[in-house]
Formats: structure tokens, C-alpha cells, sequence
């Protein structure tokens, strides 16, 4: 099993955060397999994770904490992205289509077509989401 | 960040940049209003340059076309990278916008 931890801090006028998902998160997808199309769906699945905690969570307030975790076994890669603030409203999101027309709430429909499986939990005042999806077998 | 922005036959024609993200959306956002509603509402974005976009990148789009429709124009994107693409077909608005291989196409398409 491979893992990558990478952690900064949240700046909603920031985007080095990008370069850290893409250079060291990303490899385990390319290294699983996954074609290049494949892979920009998970790098943005993640970018709007992380938008929705500096968003939401933090609601916009730079400088807070968040850890994001990679894991790629022999069926599955998972990243677990952690923070530490404001509990996630339940249910998530379904990811269904926007209207056309709709200025934003593409967020989780582009989540959630990278990742079919997305799991939620609050321990210990951290946000604890995982972001789940298969990869091909040899 | 300023956008990259000129003018041929009227129409405006824009440059987003290498990423539109939720970090310079805003800025980006307002600038487009500002070009089209200085302008004829005919404009053409062009998204060579953009190697990746995030929904609120997208906001930006849509915002745009939107403003150039209230002054009954249009807003024509041209150029997109096969990424960009798959996400404007994972998010459906491709088919809400007029999409062109390359810039020029989209400028003569304005007529």
C-alpha cells in the first residue's frame, strides 16, 4: 500500500494548495492505473473538497488547518481530507446536476463523479471525509 | 490578475487564465462583467491558456454569458483543452454554450 500525507492551511486567496494535490497527490492515481482524464477528475474532486472546508467550514477565514490523506491499495484509492471546523450539514449533497443556468452548486456533482463513494464523519471536533473509488486490477 | 483583453470588429475577446479557481474567480467575475457591460455583449472567451478550473471557475462562465444575454448578445468559448472540455460535459454546460475549436471561428461566427 502506498500513502501520502500532505497538510496546509486554509487562504481563500491562495492556490499553492493546488500545486501540493497535484504533485503529490495525484501520483498515486497516475500509479494506480488511471488514464489522464481520469486523473483531472480526481485532482478537481479534491480542489472542491478543500474549496467547500476554506468555504464552509472555515468560512473563509485563512490560516485554520487541513490535512489530506492518500492511500491507494490493491482495489481502492482513498484520500481522507481533515479539518477542524464547522460540522458538515447532513445529508451530503446527492451531486445532482445544477440547472443549466445556475450560477454555482456544481461542487459535489463534480465530487461525487470522481468519487462514488464519499463518506462523512465527525470525531473529536475534526471534519473526517473520505473520498473513495476503485482502480483498475492488474 | 487581469484578464488578457482586445477588441476585433466589436467583439470582445478574453483570456481567462492558466487556472480559474475559487482564489481568483471573484476578480475574474468582475472584470468579464465590467468588459461586457462596456461593451457590445458580443464576446468570445478564449480558453487556451486554462489548464484547469474549478466550479468556481465555471461560475465565472456562466456569469458572463449571462450578462452578455442581457444585452442580448452572446458569449462564444474557444479553444478548450480536452480537460476543460470533460468538465463542461460532466457539468452539462456544454450544452448552454456555443463552444469553437479555435478563436477566430468563434469571432467570424458573431458575423
Amino acid at each position: 500500500m502506498q500513502r501520502v500525507d500532505i497538510d496546509f492551511n486554509s487562504d481563500p486567496d491562495d492556490m499553492a494548495w493546488h500545486g501540493l494535490i497535484e504533485t503529490r497527490l495525484m501520483p498515486l492515481a497516475q500509479a494506480a492505473g488511471l488514464g489522464d482524464l481520469e486523473v483531472f477528475g480526481l485532482q478537481l474532486a479534491l480542489v472542491e473538497a478543500v474549496n467547500n472546508i476554506i468555504e464552509h467550514a472555515y468560512a473563509l477565514e485563512p490560516g485554520l488547518p487541513i490535512a489530506i490523506s492518500g492511500e491507494c491499495c490493491a482495489d481502492a484509492l482513498r484520500y481522507q481530507l481533515r479539518d477542524q471546523g464547522r460540522p458538515m450539514p447532513l445529508p451530503l449533497p446527492s451531486g445532482e446536476p445544477a440547472a443549466t443556468d445556475a450560477a454555482g452548486g456544481r461542487g459535489w456533482q463534480i465530487i461525487r463523479a470522481g468519487f462514488p463513494d464519499v463518506h462523512y464523519e465527525r470525531r473529536e471536533g475534526l471534519n473526517l471525509l473520505t473520498l473513495s473509488r476503485p482502480v483498475p486490477t492488474a | 490578475m487581469s484578464l488578457n483583453h482586445r477588441q476585433e470588429n466589436g467583439i470582445d475577446v478574453v483570456t481567462l487564465p492558466e487556472r480559474l479557481v475559487m482564489a481568483n474567480a471573484g476578480d475574474a467575475r468582475a472584470q468579464l462583467k465590467d468588459i461586457i457591460q462596456s461593451g457590445s455583449g458580443r464576446v468570445v472567451v478564449n480558453l487556451g491558456e486554462t489548464t484547469f478550473m474549478d466550479s468556481s471557475g465555471l461560475a465565472v462562465v456562466v456569469a458572463g454569458l449571462q450578462a452578455a444575454r442581457k444585452m442580448d448578445g452572446d458569449l462564444y468559448l474557444a479553444q478548450m483543452s480536452d480537460t476543460i472540455r470533460a468538465l463542461f460535459e460532466l457539468t452539462r454546460l456544454h450544452t448552454v454554450f456555443q463552444i469553437f475549436d479555435d478563436e477566430a471561428a468563434a469571432v467570424r461566427a458573431f458575423g
